[in-house]
């Protein structure tokens, strides 16, 4: 608050303080006081006015300084509530007020937020685990009646539980608390599972796999490495090339990093959807063209790395192929998103 | 074989049993969650594959207690599946986590590698071939003063056909074994691979002991 934008808040005040000085000082001279009384009279009322006005800037000044400092200093504004106390005069304690109500009806609305999406996860998550039973019971009908049909549906039925294990971690992705449990592995025990999920697209002629260096211990949640790992793997086996297609996964150090590579000679992306692969539901052309995507397995991936304080990136060019670098930090001291 | 299936939904413990008697194991469960520790103990079985979500006892528990009391493998079938479940499965005593749901063939491997585990005598080291000796952990193959060695997938092959001693091994089933055992070879990796060990044998001096046949697969005589 400048004394200049006080002053023009205070600007009636002074006028009728002014006029009505004016007016009960003519009545005065006419009523024959002396030209030198009334002079000092006016100095001291002029002199009583201005001061009346500096105490109540100066009082004002510094709480509204002292509030905006607080503002500026907060990470987050709301708990400015907290912080400012009244400082003597009406309009803070007004002040105070209103901020601690308004305060108080939005923690309200937020956790009843909060609340309702607590319930909506856990139902997810619990609605996750009911389903897989009669996926799983479905898997072992069709192991013993195999023919065509039951085939068909198998493969249909390995849709189904990639889509299922897709809204399982993109609950868990945005899910506000920590439910990871990092700890130190080679970074084969994440890899190796899930290549031999892909068992069949690599051991008939179609993709040649290689893995290699793997050695290399990192710190993250196996689980949810694995996942990411999936997808991406799922993906190269999707926008696989034709003839001769190779997808490589290996590892190598850096001065503060463990690397992973995945490594394929797929069809790769376009430059222009090249930037927006994690956005949430980015299908892209390749998605349009050859495959039905969701647009949702790059963007979960993204998030979860975020939240485990790994770095991601993608690297591709149009009919050569895609690169996909997941960087694990070496030391166990990094932050991790709360 | 037999393999006690801890699991309270009928249709997976019956398919599953189906599934697995098919595949040469003994299956036995029991529907009364009440007293499924003691009936698994009286089982005697050799293996237990165990559910978490049970009526009555939490299959923690129910694997806990069992542990106490027996050594019998035991590997945990669950649709939880964070990494919190599996330690904690692992730390009550369970030999292997498997999640729902599970794909067959994997949980075969599963099933055939734990068993072997729990069953390896300390002889298992040779493989007495007949016309020659597998020392697994000097990764050689052995015929009278001679001594070759043998690459780790090729030492893999041998000890696959070597469980099956006698009968028509697929390309498939082996394929699978390599891959569950971390090698991860393609199609024509695995023809050159046991084309270069059918050699190296017969530089040994015993030749025709990998038989291949046409359409089904190899055969270790």
């Amino acid at each position: 608050m400048s004394f200049f934008t006080f002053c023009r808040d205070k600007l009636m005040v002074s006028l009728i303080y002014t006029a009505v000085l004016t007016i009960s000082f003519s009545m005065l001279y006419l009523l024959g006081i002396s030209a030198a009384l009334l002079l000092f009279l006016t100095i001291t009322w002029v002199l009583a006015g201005i001061a009346m006005l500096l105490y109540e800037f100066f009082r004002r000044r510094k709480f509204y300084q002292e509030l905006f400092d607080e503002l500026d200093a907060l990470d987050q504004k709301y708990y400015l509530s907290e912080m400012v106390a009244p400082a003597g005069f009406a309009e803070s304690e007004m002040i105070c007020d209103i901020l601690e109500q308004t305060n108080r009806s939005m923690r309200e609305q937020v956790n009843y937020y909060r609340r309702l999406s607590e319930e909506y996860r856990e139902y997810i998550e619990m609605w996750i685990h009911e389903v897989k039973t009669p996926i799983a019971s479905s898997r072992l009908i069709i192991q013993n009646h195999q023919d065509e049909a039951t085939a068909s549906i198998a493969e249909e039925l390995d849709k189904v539980e990639e889509y299922v294990e897709q809204v399982l971690y993109y609950s868990r992705s945005s899910n506000v608390e920590k439910d990871y449990i990092i700890r130190k592995f080679p970074l084969k025990d994440a890899v190796f599972p899930v290549v031999k999920k892909h068992y069949r697209d690599f051991t008939g002629h179609k993709i040649v796999l290689s893995v290699d260096n793997l050695e290399f211990e990192v710190f993250s949640d196996t689980k949810w490495l694995e996942f990411i790992l999936n997808q991406i793997v799922t993906n190269s086996i999707k926008y696989a090339r034709e003839e001769r297609a190779f997808i490589k996964i290996e590892a190598f150090e850096q001065k503060e990093n463990i690397v992973l590579t995945i490594k394929d000679n797929g069809i790769g992306i376009t430059k222009r959807d090249l930037g927006r692969v994690f956005e949430k539901g980015f299908t892209g052309e390749n998605g349009r063209k050859y495959a039905k995507s969701t647009g949702m397995g790059l963007y979960i991936c993204k998030k979860l790395c975020d939240k485990m304080g790994l770095a991601m990136k993608l690297y591709s060019e149009e009919g050569k192929g895609t690169e996909v670098l997941i960087s694990f930090p070496r030391s166990r001291m990094v932050r991790f998103e709360s | 074989m037999k393999i006690v299936i801890v699991e309270d939904h009928p249709k997976i413990r019956e398919e599953l049993s189906t599934f697995l008697s098919r595949n040469g194991y003994t299956c036995v469960s029991s529907d009364d969650f009440e007293h499924i520790i003691a009936f698994t103990l009286e089982q005697h079985a050799d293996l237990v594959l165990l559910d978490i979500n049970l009526p009555v006892y939490d299959g923690y528990y129910v694997c806990r207690e069992i542990r106490r009391q027996s050594e019998v493998p035991i590997i945990v079938v669950t649709s939880r599946d964070s990494e919190m479940d599996e330690l904690m499965s692992m730390n009550l005593g369970a030999d292997d986590y498997i999640t729902k749901p599970y794909n067959t063939q994997i949980l075969l491997l599963r099933i055939a590698s734990v068993l072997r585990r729990a069953q390896k005598n300390p002889n298992q080291e040779l493989l007495d071939c007949g016309g020659f000796v597998v020392n697994l952990s000097r990764s050689t193959v052995e015929t009278g003063g001679d001594s070759i060695e043998i690459t780790k997938n090729e030492l893999k092959i041998l000890s696959c056909l070597y469980a099956k001693k006698g009968c028509i091994v697929s390309r498939d089933e082996l394929m699978k074994y390599l891959w569950d055992s971390d090698a991860f070879v393609d199609d024509n990796t695995l023809t050159v691979t046991v084309n270069r060990l059918r050699r190296k044998l017969e530089t040994a001096g015993v030749a025709d002991s990998i038989q291949t046949k046409r359409g089904q697969g190899y055969l270790l005589l």
